[in-house]
């Protein structure tokens, strides 16, 4: 392990972890979001109706 | 059986290819949205592959080991780059669907003319002239390189490997249209993963292990290898010039009209999220295993001439020849996914936007709109094989300078269409020939040494800014209601539903019964009754009129 410096090491596991780990929360943002705008879509649709 | 192998392997997925080609030009003969756009049926798993794969090019191949092999650590910057992949899925991707859709457009200059009301063409001339040129110059450097892997790895001639590989491409592409291109570029983009998840494993398994590795380049190349500031064990000026050069060639995903088209091409704007969480593992997953191929490689096979061999030499040196043969196959994917959706691009661009918008005023029948894309995919296609046969010098960095012109002449005026409504057509179109310019004057005489399209592309976004600022934007009624249209908003702050939307919501509910009241439930049985009903009597009738 010693033959890595910190930076190298940072290099290896940080942008990996930050990329990935953003896009998983928004994709997370994004799946209630699109609950909510279902629920919405179903309202207006039932207003229509109506 | 080692050569012979893999040559078996390699012949068999350029057939296989070949049958997929004629198997989607059936589908693909329906109309010119399907022939471009796949029909906007293709599913995230699809698109995403198709997006990586064909963003890759042989740079991730041949490239990226290579400048791992020779510059170790400092090679990693260029997976931090994929940040600007990031920015298209979550700022761009989603505005330019909903866009395309309310416009109706299907190619990239189809987008921006429509976006800028342009009568006057001189947005689809430009278009056509930089995807001409820089797309030939692009396909053409992937054409080499294909001949390069064939000449390394199975033995045969420079010649041959670019005119079977350049054939086979051509033929697929002509036949298929982009439902062809992106199910090859799914099935290639699965096979470059694979490689690069396997290859390093092996590599540093057979070193000794990843510590090992760090000691044997550690006493090979000195410490400054495995630290990320090119040559030095910390950051200096001219590391960190390095540095944003290398950052900035990531700029190309946010411009090339190959990477855009495809969220042109989504089913609907909520596949994006899929679409970044496939592509973000995908390109972590390509990118580190490239830079570590390179490094182990370097370990484990110091003394090749050309480091950019180390990916084919590290294939048929390390793994049994029926994987070599699949892992060489992916390598030709990578580039061949480039070659297949630059030549696509640049016809449907003379098709579409040429032929049938400019000389025939949008009246062209699609199958002869289809049928002029064929006959230019075939043209560009020899023409580039032609110039591939007699190779340039540096023909890597002119496929970067290619990707750098395709990426500041569209990447602007695209982005700032879909944020800003007051981006006037004089000022996209000044950033549109700003863009291409500043890239060839800043590659033939770089006032300081630091990769084209980065500022090029700056240069681009501030005409754009400049110009929009001093000439009067767009004012008529239709282009209001398609802004209003674009940018309305639900009570939730998000976009309302297009059509698409609606269409994938309604199938929600249609397959989710708790969401349907008592007396949606009873119409649809009702109707399900009706319909069921209806064929019964079709049926009776026929068999009664005989």
């Amino acid at each position: 392990m010693d033959a890595f410096p910190i930076s190298g090491w940072l290099i290896l596991i940080l942008p990996p972890i930050l990329f990935i780990g953003s896009v998983v929360i928004w994709y997370i943002r994004e799946v209630k979001m699109e609950k909510l705008e279902n629920e919405l879509f179903y309202k207006q649709k039932r207003n229509e109706e109506v | 059986m080692g050569g012979t192998g893999i040559l078996l392997i390699v012949i068999l997925y350029l057939v296989f290819l070949l049958g997929l080609g004629m198997w989607s030009a059936r589908l693909s003969s329906k109309g010119s949205s399907e022939y471009f756009l796949g029909g906007r049926n293709l599913g995230p798993w699809v698109l995403s592959m198709s997006e990586k794969a064909s963003e890759s090019s042989g740079f991730m191949t041949v490239g990226l080991p290579g400048e791992a092999y020779s510059t170790g650590m400092s090679a990693a910057w260029n997976a931090v780059s994929s940040v600007f992949s990031i920015f298209n899925w979550l700022f761009f991707a989603k505005r330019i669907r909903r866009l395309s859709e309310l416009q109706n457009s299907i190619t990239v200059p189809d987008f921006l003319s429509a976006r800028f009301k342009d009568d006057t063409h001189v947005m689809r001339w430009v278009s056509i002239v930089v995807m001409t040129v820089f797309m030939t110059v692009y396909v053409t450097a992937q054409f080499v390189a294909f001949g390069v892997l064939f000449e390394v790895v199975l033995g045969v001639s420079f010649s041959t490997g670019v005119i079977v590989g350049g054939i086979v491409t051509i033929i697929y592409t002509l036949m298929g249209g982009f439902l062809a291109v992106s199910l090859t570029d799914f099935i290639q983009g699965l096979l470059m993963a694979f490689a690069f998840f396997v290859l390093p494993i092996l590599g540093i398994i057979e070193i000794g292990g990843f510590t090992e590795m760090g000691y044997q380049l550690s006493d090979m190349m000195g410490e400054e290898f495995l630290a990320p500031f090119f040559g030095n064990s910390a950051l200096t000026v001219a590391g960190l010039i390095a540095i944003i050069s290398y950052l900035f060639i990531g700029i190309g995903f946010n411009g090339s009209p190959h990477v855009l088209v495809r969220y042109m091409a989504l089913r609907n704007t909520r596949d994006v999220k899929r679409i970044a969480l496939i592509g973000i593992v995908w390109m972590m997953i390509a990118y580190y295993g490239a830079v570590l191929i390179g490094m182990s490689g370097l370990a484990l096979f110091p003394g090749i001439d050309n480091p950019e061999h180390i990916f084919p030499t590290m294939t048929v040196e390390l793994l049994p020849w029926w994987l070599a043969g699949i892992i060489v196959s992916a390598a030709l994917s990578a580039m061949m996914s480039s070659i297949d959706s630059m030549l696509l691009i640049a016809s449907s661009t003379i098709a579409e936007d040429m032929w049938n918008k400019i000389f025939n005023k949008g009246e062209l029948r699609e199958d002869k709109t289809i049928l002029i894309s064929r006959v230019a995919t075939a043209v560009l296609g020899a023409f580039a094989i032609t110039i591939a046969l007699n190779p340039l010098d540096s023909v890597f960095w002119l496929a970067v300078f290619a990707w750098a012109g395709l990426a500041t002449c569209f990447g602007p005026p695209m982005i700032l269409s879909i944020f800003w409504k007051g981006v006037t057509k004089i000022g996209a179109i000044t950033g549109m020939i700003v863009g291409p310019v500043v890239t060839v004057v800043w590659y033939f005489w770089p006032p300081v040494d630091i990769y084209e399209g980065g500022p090029a592309f700056i240069a681009a976004l501030v005409a754009i800014v400049v110009v929009s600022l001093f000439t009067r934007p767009p004012e008529d009624d239709d282009f209001d209601q398609l802004w209003d249209d674009f940018t309305e908003k639900n009570e939730l702050g998000r976009f309302t539903f297009l059509p698409s939307d609606e269409h994938v919501i309604e199938n929600l509910k249609a397959s989710n019964l708790d969401n349907k009241t008592e007396k949606e439930i009873i119409m649809d049985l009702v109707d399900r009754e009706y319909k069921s009903a209806g064929t019964f009597r079709l049926t009776r009738s026929s068999e009664a009129n005989g």
